[in-house]
């Protein structure tokens, strides 16, 4: 029997059936045996491997207010070829003021890739990153406040995230939040499709709290570069502080070089002047050397030292023999050397190291400067007069500021601190400042003395330009001659005072220092005319850190201000109230203005303007006002041209041809409307 | 045959539907996330804004140029309660 050779149509069918059982076994295959391959493929093509970045953590001060914030940020980067329109791809990355040389290159063919540098506000972008062809990657960056005393403090953080100098340096590992790697869907130009698929939310970083008050800051920001700017000085810096509790309230510093961003208040020493002799005071009622009343002769406050070629002079007129306490008053350098001879060598050092001066104080900032205390084998002959007069020793502001915060809250000297909690993404406080004492530097009874001395020094002596009417100060001036490269610079001075206010249960210790002032130089005068400034301001605010029901029980009866500027200021403000009298007020602004602060050398007899943000500068100039001229009978054109030459806006109303309101002969102000009439 | 094809069609639909339904969702998600991330940028440009505006810094020249001063301290009351 003949084999039937099968037909075509059989063959084909054969073939099909074949091929499909073949599809059908490949797909089993590969279903069932490759299925893991094939699901990792499809998963690389649908979903992508992003980082999600964690906002570092917040900086507020000590009122909640916000400080720094951490903000979403887009990168961005376009492939040329993918671009559909890239006449509007070029449009949009302009708008959203991208380098003009990276826009040319975005819409580039001939280039794959081009990562735009920079990074850019989301809603700039918007438009650009809808498109195809071009990604975007999400980076966190800092908006800081504008207060340059603010930035300082809080420092700044690099392009990669991590901080760079201040707070943002110092607990960098606490603001840093954890960043996660997510997985996102994609559609299929490759743009992610929804949220990230099963994963963790970034743990944003720790909230940090300062003790520094946002108000009193911007007051001593202000009341610094009004200073520095209006007396041409080098630089400056004031630090405030809380002497109960050690916590820094204020730190400004200011440069005259902008770029300048250093928080010198703690990284730059100085040397302070007379603002040591209270402690040198205090060791000496410590010991029992001297009493307050115990006195001595200032041989009419000129000394010589033999081996010492300069002789030690006094700036102050005062009597001869003074006191302990007049010796402070009227900061008598011959006064306190011989009254420190009292004092071994050895007890100097102790006095200078005790207070703090010579070490880092721990505060919570980076690069903080030790200052300089020599040890007592290296001091020359002249060194050990030298130190008891702020000079051969140098300390920081902030160092200084919490010596005298021990003589402001009975003699203890604290660890000072600017962080005073820190608090987890969920609230969970994680460190809580705590008030510490380092060591008791005198007792009770000595500060309460040397606080009696200082308030003398600001009643009666050296620094009465930082007194309140009704609320008392005390306090300790200091002018120290500058030093570079190991010489002492003859007319560069450095101008402090450092204040306690109230003088009786001190809220702040207040620290103002001026560098090389070229319009006068005495502490006292420059540097406690702006602690005024900036106390006045601390009341008048809303929230400056005081406690204004304790402050309260320290308010006295005015005192008359006896100087020339506050008697003209007094006369200012009786008149002011008058408002009619305008030629009172004339006299009173005149004599003001002739009675600005005005700080002299008494060597020289040479007179300096000071102008400090005082209440002479900011009354509104008086105005004189001017008579409405007659313009009847003249044509339009030239009455228009006599009232606008008489000072006024002439607006034209429908009315009787030059018919004037107000009428011819009334007194206005420069500048006031004049309506003049002009037939229908 | 016709009833399992037309079965098969209809759920192939509902299939192809709800994906398209999906993506449709996925992508309004994308967008309104992308809308929140700008939208929170601005709020906070605008706050550090109004905080800057609102300084002693940019406020000390304005109100000295209109003739305002820090009150005295004898101007100044104390409220205690």
């Amino acid at each position: 029997m003949a084999i039937k050779a099968p037909n075509r149509l059989t063959v084909v069918y054969g073939s099909l059936i074949v091929f499909a059982l073949a599809l059908v076994a490949k797909s089993g295959y590969e279903q069932l045996f490759r299925h893991d391959y094939w699901s990792k493929i499809g998963q690389r093509q649908h979903y992508a491997s992003s980082g999600l970045p964690a906002p570092r953590g917040l900086i507020l001060d000590a009122s909640g207010h916000t400080l720094v914030e951490s903000r979403e940020m887009v990168r961005i980067s376009v492939a040329p070829r993918q671009v559909r329109n890239r006449a509007i791809l070029a449009r949009d990355l302009r708008l959203a003021s991208v380098d003009p040389r990276f826009v040319s290159m975005s819409v580039d063919t001939v280039r794959k890739w081009v990562d735009v540098p920079g990074a850019y506000l989301p809603t700039d972008v918007a438009a650009a990153i809808s498109q195809r062809g071009v990604y975007s990657k999400p980076v966190m960056d800092r908006v800081y406040a504008t207060s340059g005393g603010i930035r300082r403090i809080v420092g700044r953080v690099g392009p990669d995230g991590k901080g760079l100098d201040g707070i943002e340096l110092a607990l960098d590992s606490l603001l840093r939040g954890d960043t996660t790697t997510v997985r996102v869907a994609r559609d299929k130009s490759g743009h992610a499709l929804a949220a990230p698929v099963g994963s963790d939310d970034p743990t944003p970083g720790n909230t940090v709290v300062l003790t520094i008050n946002r108000e009193l800051q911007e007051i001593c920001d202000r009341a610094l570069a009004v200073a520095v700017d209006s007396l041409h000085a080098d630089g400056g810096d004031i630090v405030v502080m809380n002497p109960s509790t050690g916590e820094v309230l204020a730190m400004a510093s200011n440069r005259s070089n902008p770029a300048a961003m250093a928080n010198t208040a703690v990284t730059e020493p100085y040397e302070p002047g007379s603002t040591m002799k209270p402690f040198v005071a205090a060791r000496l009622l410590g010991l029992g050397r001297a009493t307050p009343d115990a006195t001595i002769d200032t041989y009419g406050g000129h000394l010589t030292i033999p081996g010492r070629g300069r002789p030690i002079t006094d700036a102050d007129e005062h009597p001869s023999v003074l006191s302990l306490s007049d010796v402070i008053k009227h900061s008598s350098n011959v006064g306190i050397v011989r009254f420190a001879d009292r004092l071994s060598v050895r007890e100097k050092f102790e006095m200078l190291r005790d207070a703090g001066f010579g070490t880092p104080t721990a505060v919570d900032l980076p690069a903080e400067s030790p200052g300089l205390v020599r040890d007592p084998t290296r001091w020359t002959p002249q060194s050990a007069a030298s130190v008891v007069m702020g000079y051969e020793v140098s300390v920081t502001p902030l160092q200084m500021v919490t010596a005298y915060s021990a003589i402001a809250n009975g003699g203890e000297l604290l660890e000072p601190h600017i962080v005073k909690q820190i608090r987890a993404a969920d609230g969970t406080v994680r460190y809580d400042a705590q008030r510490h004492v380092v060591r008791r530097i005198m007792t009770p009874q000595v500060a309460t003395e040397i606080r009696a001395m200082l308030r003398d020094v600001v009643a009666g002596g050296t620094s009465t330009k930082a007194d309140l009417a009704t609320l008392d100060v005390a306090g300790k001036s200091g002018t120290a001659l500058r030093n570079a490269h190991g010489r002492y610079i003859a007319g560069s001075y450095t101008a402090s005072f450092v204040g306690l206010f109230p003088d009786d249960k001190p809220q702040f210790v207040i620290l103002v220092k001026l560098d090389n002032p070229q319009m006068g130089f005495y502490g006292g005068v420059v540097a406690g005319g702006v602690t005024n400034v900036v106390l006045r301001a601390a009341l008048a605010a809303r929230d400056a850190a005081l406690d204004r029901v304790e402050l309260a029980s320290s308010v006295h009866a005015p005192r008359p201000d006896t100087t020339a500027a506050g008697r003209a200021a007094d006369r200012v403000r009786a008149v002011t109230e008058k408002r009619n009298d305008s030629s009172a007020i004339a006299d009173s602004l005149r004599e003001a203005a002739r009675a600005v602060p005005v700080d002299s050398d008494p060597r020289t007899g040479e007179y300096f303007v000071v102008k400090l943000p005082s209440v002479t500068r900011s009354i509104p100039p008086v105005v004189s006002l001017r008579a409405v001229p007659d313009v009847s009978g003249l044509p339009l054109r030239s009455a228009v041209r006599v009232l606008h030459s008489a000072g006024f806006r002439v607006q034209l109303i429908p009315g009787s041809p030059s018919s004037i309101l107000p009428a011819p002969g009334t007194m206005l102000e420069p500048g006031r409307v004049v309506k003049l009439g002009i037939a229908q | 045959m016709a009833t399992l094809l037309i079965g098969f069609v209809i759920v192939a639909s509902a299939v192809i539907w709800r994906r398209s339904y999906g993506i449709t969702q996925a992508r309004r998600i994308a967008d309104l996330d992308r809308q929140l991330v700008q939208l929170e940028a601005e709020r906070q440009r605008l706050s550090a804004l109004i905080r800057d505006e609102s300084s002693r810094t940019q406020l000390g020249p304005i109100v000295q140029q209109l003739g305002m001063r820090v009150p005295d301290d004898r101007q100044v009351r104390m409220v205690t309660r």
